[in-house]
């Protein structure tokens, strides 16, 4: 598993690629990615192209990153999901919780 | 005197003496044999045609005002009659006309013998010829080689052709969304083209283009293709895929042969194109709704150039009708007759042109390449894909080719793996259980339902079961941290502790079902008050259950809670 941390060129948007197995084993990476940011970001982007799995601790990285970016106020979009991460994603009701496209 | 058999070997050169005069010959003759060589005589052209039908002689002395048939006119037939040697022709005149010497070169003689004659002159002259026939000879010789060489060069191509046909099989290319340009020899050039489909039914292409030409590049294009059939027949993603390429290939080839590649993967729904290229010109897209171009840049280097490629592809938005056109170097490089280059602007002008009818850029684009050229022949190097997205438009072919389906017939099986401390500690048993499961059922559409389902139950067991973990701890960030180091550290430790997987396995009306159960060593927990909590919770913890429970059929816990059975069901039909 890899995560990768783009900000756009205004440094308002951060866009965090994730890669292979979503699981707990990024987790540290995964919280890197968004925590360690100098300039504050209004929106968040997590792109699954690549993803290949995700889990339930997955799931709990995600809504970590929702309260630190500021909970029900937070605007993060998961872009990319194949079919069946979508699923999962939407079996979690996190359609609610983020932006999933 | 000096002789000229140097030229001609022991038994002396063979000269055709042609002359209708006898005191001519009589002198003549002398001075030939004097110099070692054998003389053969005519009176007139015709005799001299026959005898040099007859003897083949190495040397023509022949006159020019004869009977019968001229000096000019047997020196025509004689050269017309020289097969796959070359035969000197010495003029033997008392011309000193101009254009009467002219004409006996006209009509094929190499020299002249002026009277009266010296033997000396005649030595030097016939030397001279001996020298050019020497060197015919040799330019003959080689020729014959280098046409030896060349048919050889051809016979074995054909025979590599053939080859790689079978080792290096073009999959689905003959799928009705893919357009293709390769030239025959292509294998020789370096580039290749590759296309099937994954076991979700996912449409994967492949155009690469190798650094250099001939054998050295041919060779590459073996482990290129077993690895992309491979790992896609397995439903490996494109970036592994691209990371094991690049790792292959840097590891096989030697340092100046690369492949500049572009991978793409399809999805069935036709919505969704991951694409990756690295080192080939800009791969164009064209939307076919709203009439639009896009460009997809190279982001990483070509492959086997680097340790550590990039591998993360591009993921595209796209609709059915949408399509991707793809082209080696051969496209943007193709040369004018002035030196000047097609290059990118020119493709993207003439994907504009034809925006509002993009099924004729393919063929557009290669006749205007033509054009520039040109005219002339296409060249070998020109290699073009093009995939139209389409909606699960399943290639039948490839499956019963491949017989690689993902989803094999429901059979009965039951299989059943324990772990214990010591294996705990070092193995992670998800991806071989993956493995394994997809070696014994296919299920490859089901992987990542069937991942969660393993993936969740295999943490509970560990982390509560096993190493004691309260997931309350997982309440905020430093706590989520927190949980998981522990957890490290607990599973090194780890000294007692036993996980059983225990997997049956039957055929169900339209499919199967695939029973689980877990059983861990540890306590157990109060699953009949905890578990109805857990759904619906959005909370820290507890999500894993309730997503095995919306996947399974069935989710039940036994004994004292260190024991759960779930039920997955597949079908066929989806």
């Amino acid at each position: 598993m890899s995560v990768s941390a783009d900000l756009v060129s205004d440094e308002s948007q951060i866009t965090i690629k994730i890669s292979g197995r979503f699981d707990f084993s990024s987790h540290q990476e995964f919280r890197k990615a968004y925590e360690d940011l100098d300039t504050p970001v209004e929106q968040y982007v997590i792109d699954m192209a690549a993803a290949e799995y995700l889990d339930s601790s997955a799931l709990g990285m995600l809504l970590l990153m929702r309260e630190h970016a500021g909970g029900d106020s937070a605007n993060i979009r998961i872009i990319n999901c194949r079919p069946q991460i979508k699923n999962i994603l939407k079996v979690a009701n996190f359609a609610k919780l983020f932006k999933v496209e | 005197m000096e002789a000229l058999t140097e030229y001609s070997g022991e038994e002396g050169l063979l000269v055709l003496l042609v002359d209708d005069d006898r005191i001519n010959r009589i002198l003549l003759l002398a001075l030939l044999k004097r110099g070692g060589c054998q003389v053969i005589e005519a009176e007139n052209g015709l005799d001299a045609v026959e005898l040099f039908d007859t003897k083949d002689p190495d040397i023509v002395l022949m006159d020019v005002m004869m009977p019968e048939m001229d000096g000019y006119e047997a020196t025509k037939v004689i050269k017309s009659r020289e097969r796959d040697k070359f035969t000197p022709v010495i003029f033997l005149t008392a011309l000193t006309d101009g254009s009467a010497l002219a004409k006996c070169l006209e009509c094929g003689g190499d020299d002249f013998l002026t009277k009266p004659y010296n033997q000396i002159i005649l030595n030097a002259k016939l030397r001279a010829m001996l020298r050019i026939q020497q060197l015919y000879r040799t330019m003959e010789a080689q020729r014959d080689q280098l046409l030896y060489h060349q048919s050889h060069l051809e016979h074995e191509h054909r025979v590599a052709e053939r080859i790689f046909a079978k080792i290096v099989p073009t999959g689905c290319l003959d799928d009705e969304r893919i357009r293709y340009l390769l030239s025959p020899m292509s294998i020789f050039n370096g580039d290749l083209v590759l296309a099937t489909r994954s076991p979700s039914g996912s449409l994967y292409v492949v155009l690469g283009d190798f650094t250099g030409h001939g054998l050295p590049a041919a060779v590459g294009a073996v482990p290129v293709a077993e690895t992309f059939y491979g790992m896609v027949a397995k439903g490996f993603t494109l970036d592994a895929i691209v990371l094991e390429l690049n790792r292959k290939l840097r590891s096989c080839l030697p340092t100046e042969i690369f492949l500049a590649a572009c991978l793409m993967e399809f999805q069935t729904d036709g919505e969704g194109v991951l694409l990756w290229n690295g080192g080939l010109p800009d791969v164009f897209m064209v939307r076919a709704e709203d009439q639009t171009c896009e460009r997809f840049s190279s982001n990483s280097f070509a492959l086997g150039v680097i340790k550590e490629v990039e591998s993360r592809p591009n993921y595209v938005n796209c609709r059915p009708g949408d399509r991707f056109v793809v082209f080696s170097d051969g496209i943007t490089e193709a040369e004018s007759r002035d030196g000047e280059m097609y290059g990118e602007e020119r493709v993207e002008a003439l994907f504009n042109k034809f925006i509002a009818e993009p099924q004729c850029i393919f063929s557009e684009l290669l006749e205007d390449v033509l054009r520039f050229r040109g005219g002339g022949q296409q060249s070998d190097d020109t290699t073009m894909v093009e995939v139209l997205c389409a909606k699960n438009l399943v290639c039948e072919s490839t499956f019963t080719n491949t017989g690689d389906s993902s989803l094999k017939v429901a059979t009965p099986w039951n299989l059943c793996l324990e772990f214990e401390a010591p294996t705990l500690r070092t193995v992670d048993p998800l991806p071989i259980l993956m493995h394994m499961l997809g070696e014994i059922q296919g299920l490859c559409e089901y992987r990542e339902s069937l991942y969660i389902v393993l993936a969740e139950l295999y943490n509970n067991a560990l982390e509560h079961g096993i190493l004691g973990l309260d997931s309350k701890m997982k309440q905020n960030v430093d706590g989520f941290s927190a949980y998981y180091a522990l957890r490290q550290q607990r599973l090194s430790e780890l000294e007692e502790g036993r996980l059983r997987f225990e997997f049956s396995h039957e055929p169900a009306p339209s499919g199967g079902r695939l029973n689980i159960a877990l059983e861990d060593s540890g306590s157990g927990f109060d699953f009949e008050n905890k578990v109805g909590h857990m759904a619906g919770n959005m909370g820290h913890s507890g999500r894993g259950i309730s997503l095995v429970s919306s996947i399974c059929e069935r989710l039940v816990y036994h004994g004292k809670g260190n024991r759960v059975t779930v039920e997955f069901v597949w079908s066929d039909d989806d």
